[in-house]
Order: structure tokens, then sequence, then C-alpha cells
């Protein structure tokens, strides 16, 4: 279905090149919007990065290939926009650090404001992990960090959303 | 320490599913497939195709060349000058290529500015 749905946006059929927005348009964005935080830069950025993408889509055979590469062209806009408002990411040992569990306050967060409880890196990393059923090879290639690195994002962001579970028993 | 709950992947995907943000644009799509559309009309552009201009630059000189060597045993100077000139026949259609296009591009900068 993904390559079928490819091969349509290939040839240059506009319901297949809607549908393939479609199918990646949010998670590109809520993944800007974490990083830039206003709207309307997050909506360029991602917008820029479906063409960028689509004028190269002959290069794809399949969805996951092209999603990957979506991703890897937001990600790194996103930096390259903060780097350019001279803002930093968040620097991330790569070992994982049991203590948090134990400081991590759980009161204060909801489960609808998890974009706020979760940090860029660790959104990122969770979301292309869950929802897009990446794999931790595929998420280095993305964010271009360490296997080992995103295993520690993977770890932090699960136990901050089992902390917000564990309130609010889901 | 706080005792955590098992939390099921189900429930994760689920948790970020609902937490996505939309795009506010209407014509968030429309505007990427229309800027689409706009660089494959940009790229038909040519009058000639560069390819077969270089394939018929490189068949030329090879030519004049040949004769240059095979026929003509002594070149004059009016020779040597004629021939650069005729290996460069296929560079008068890049140029011819190039004022069609900028001519083509003014032209739709004007239409949108109307």
């Amino acid at each position: 279905m993904s390559k079928e749905l490819i091969r349509k946006a290939r040839e240059g059929n506009i319901h297949a090149l809607d549908e393939l927005i479609n199918n990646h348009r949010d998670l590109a964005y809520s993944i800007a919007i974490k990083y830039i935080k206003n709207k309307e830069d997050a909506e360029d950025i991602v917008q820029n990065s479906f063409i960028i993408i689509l004028k190269s889509i002959k290069n794809f055979r399949n969805e996951a290939k092209f999603s990957t590469w979506l991703y890897t062209i937001v990600y790194h806009e996103c930096l390259k926009e903060l780097k350019a408002k001279n803002l930093k990411v968040e620097y991330i040992p790569e070992f994982i650090e049991p203590e948090i569990e134990e400081t991590f306050d759980s009161n204060k967060y909801k489960i609808g404001d998890l974009l706020n409880v979760l940090k860029p890196n660790e959104y990122t990393v969770i979301t292309l992990f869950y929802l897009k059923e990446k794999s931790i090879n595929d998420i280095a290639k993305i964010t271009s960090l360490s296997k080992a690195n995103i295993k520690v994002l993977l770890h932090r962001s699960r136990h901050k959303m089992k902390q917000i579970a564990n309130e609010k028993s889901i | 320490m706080k005792k955590v709950s098992k939390m099921k992947e189900e429930n994760i995907k689920e948790v970020l599913l609902n937490d996505l943000k939309k795009v506010s644009s209407e014509n968030f799509n429309e505007e990427i497939i229309k800027q689409l559309n706009l660089s494959k009309k940009e790229e038909k552009i040519n009058l000639f195709n560069q390819n077969s201009i270089i394939k018929i630059f490189l068949m030329i000189s090879f030519l004049i060349l040949g004769i240059n060597l095979n026929i003509i045993e002594e070149l004059t100077q009016t020779e040597i000058i004629i021939g650069i000139f005729i290996c460069a026949i296929p560079l008068y259609f890049m140029v011819f290529n190039k004022i069609y296009k900028l001519k083509t591009q003014n032209f739709q900068n004007n239409e949108n500015l109307i």
C-alpha cells in the first residue's frame, strides 16, 4: 500500500501527494513546534521540508524511507533555526540516570500537556518510536544522535509518561 | 520514591496520538503541491535539451578534428579559426536557451504582478 502511494505520488498524482502529506504533516509539525515554539515558523519549516523531499521523491521506493528522510530534514531544519536564533538543544549524557525516577514531580503535569512535559529531543524520539514505529537505527539516522543517546531519551520520556499515567491512572 | 505503574505500549501511542498538534493553515497541502508544480514548469522552460547539445558539441569537435588531421595536411590560421567557430556552434544553442529562459521568466513575473 505504501509502495503504491509512493508510486502514484512519483507520477504526480495529486490525491496521492495529498494523502502522503496528510500521513506525516501533524507529527512533523508537532516536532517542529516543540523546538521552534512559533506556529508560523514551525509550519514554514514543515512546508519547506515537504517541498524538498517531494522534489526528490523519485529516489524513494517506500513510505518508510520517505518518512525517515522527511523527519531528518524537519529535525535538522529546526536545529538550523535554533542555531540562527542562538538557542541550544539539551545535552544528553550517554548513560541512563535512574535517579530521575525519584525527583520527577508528576503532580505538575496533565496527560493533555505532554508537549510541555517532554523535552524536544525526548518528544522527537518517543513519537518516532511509537507513532511511526521507527527503529533505534532509523531514529539515530534522523537525529544524528548515537544509539545510546536514543535509548536514554526513550527511557526518560517513557518514564515521564509512566509517571503521568500513574497519577491519572490510564 | 514514587511507585510507577505499568503502562502499555498502546496507552503511550494513544496518549501521543491525542497530543499531536494540528496544522492550522487550511491550504497547507495545496501550497506544497502548488510549489511542486511551479518548479516542474520551470524545469521545462528550455528550447533545446542540454544533453543533446553537449553530444552534438562532442560529435562536431571530433569531426572537425578528424577532417583537420586526415584530410588537410597543413592548416592555415583562417582554417583553424573557422574550425573553432564550427566547434562552438552548439554553444550558440546554449545561449539561445538562456535568452529564452530569461524571457519566459520575465513574462511569468509580469503576469504574476498583474
